[in-house]
């Protein structure tokens, strides 16, 4: 059984059997596709990280080229909004805490309910500083309206409250201990963002410095999911599991537990 | 070499094994950088008993298994994109084409069970050999060949099937 004997080559010329096989023989990815998985890949791994684990037994041949510095494209930042299945679970997706920072702050009152679709947060460079690097991530721009699990579809019954809350330019990340609802829910959208660009590290570390500084305490429900996601996404699993047991005591009803649930018990 | 090398030499590889045991064109990139993201952290322990790659192909059969056993992909519909009135080149039109062969690869080895479409897209279309699979499935040689020759013959017939039935309904538009 050996690889050059092929059953296509066996087939019938004009058979279907064959021009299938044929055409899946021939499916290649699109051709920037290498490069810009490479692009993210150098952001996720981190060149510093990487020259360590290149140096072990086997591999010791094999070392790291790349260099940390680069620009994440806004396609590639798009691409990694929707890893439904990275390490084989379900992502908490912007949209869900938009919908649950929209189901906190809604009037009780019964009027209709409109789905909106967000509009797309303009260009914005956000720096990441590691170590001597610099990475600059634009903001993400939303996926396909036609893919319903994309973009940031979410329930409102006010546009402009929420509308406003994406549109808002700048965060403060430090400072006073009091932050109003509006500038918590845009700290928390940008760690996401940064989740979602491939800097998990550098989420976690936010996350880990709210936490420690009793900031977004309003979110903290939302923080405490973001922060499991980005424990599971740097391949931090027992601090992510141990995340995830505090978390399902602190809030026995959220609507994320299932998915933290899944993302813990898949590692 | 580096594992930029290992990546670029590998990409097309990994990522062809992956749409072909079910991973969906907007999720392959995705899945891609999970495969070279865990053969990355896992390159200490590789310890170079297999070729590099036998080794990522095993990793990148995990992440698609782990894709398909997902909820969330088990939830998921897709929706067919509404038909275009715009009249097609030549070229588009081989396009078309090929992307609806690919279509109904996907199909028929949707219908494959796993173990068969798995030994299937390896030999016939990644061109591994027999002894090369049965090292990533951890199977032996004999359980390789008969997975293929049960693969083969279902594939076969999926797609005469196939084809006999697009001839009749082609032939009942006709009337």
């Amino acid at each position: 059984m050996n690889s050059s004997d092929r059953w296509l080559d066996h087939l019938p010329m004009d058979g279907r059997a064959r021009q299938l096989l044929l055409a899946a023989d021939r499916d290649r990815p699109e051709p920037n596709t290498a490069d810009r998985g490479w692009q993210a890949l150098t952001v996720s791994l981190g060149i510093a990280s990487a020259s360590a684990v290149a140096s072990g037994s086997a591999a010791a041949s094999i070392a790291t080229g790349p260099s940390i510095t680069s620009t994440i494209s806004v396609a590639l930042v798009a691409k990694s909004v929707a890893i439904g299945f990275t390490l084989g679970v379900g992502m908490i997706g912007s949209s869900a805490v938009a919908t649950h920072l929209y189901e906190k702050n809604a009037s009780p009152s019964g009027s209709a309910v409109a789905i909106v679709r967000l509009p797309a947060p303009s260009p914005r460079r956000v720096s990441v500083k590691r170590d001597d690097a610099e990475i600059e991530a634009p903001s993400i721009e939303p996926r396909d309206a036609s893919i319903p699990n994309q973009g940031a579809l979410i329930r409102q019954e006010n546009t402009h409250q929420m509308a406003e809350l994406s549109r808002v330019p700048s965060v403060n990340t430090t400072g006073s201990k009091k932050e109003s609802l509006a500038n918590q829910a845009r700290e928390l959208a940008e760690i996401k963002r940064l989740l979602d660009a491939g800097a998990a590290l550098e989420a976690k570390n936010r996350l880990q410095t709210d936490v420690a500084r009793r900031r977004l305490l309003s979110l903290a429900e939302d923080r405490d999911a973001l922060l499991v996601e980005a424990l599971v996404k740097t391949q931090r699993f027992v601090e992510a599991r141990r995340e995830a047991h505090y978390f399902f005591d602190r809030y026995p009803t959220s609507s994320y537990r299932e998915k933290i649930r899944r993302m813990v018990e898949t590692e | 070499l580096n594992f930029e090398s290992l990546y670029r030499s590998h990409y097309d590889f990994v990522w062809r094994t992956l749409r072909r045991l079910g991973v969906c064109d907007r999720n392959v990139e995705d899945a891609c950088q999970i495969v070279f993201l865990n053969a990355y952290r896992r390159l200490p322990q590789f310890e170079g008993r297999s070729s590099l790659k036998t080794w990522l192909c095993g990793i990148s059969l995990k992440v698609a298994s782990d894709y398909r056993r997902s909820a969330s992909v088990r939830r998921e519909k897709l929706v067919e994109p509404p038909p275009s009135e715009v009249p097609f080149s030549a070229e588009q039109q081989q396009q078309v084409e090929q992307r609806e062969r690919l279509e109904e690869v996907d199909a028929i080895l949707a219908q494959l069970p796993i173990e068969q479409r798995t030994v299937l897209v390896l030999h016939e279309l990644e061109q591994l050999t027999g002894e090369e699979i049965a090292t990533i499935e951890g199977i032996p040689l004999g359980t390789v060949r008969s997975r293929l020759r049960l693969a083969r013959e279902a594939f076969l017939l999926l797609a005469t099937e196939r084809s006999l039935s697009a001839g009749k309904k082609a032939a009942g538009g006709h009337r």
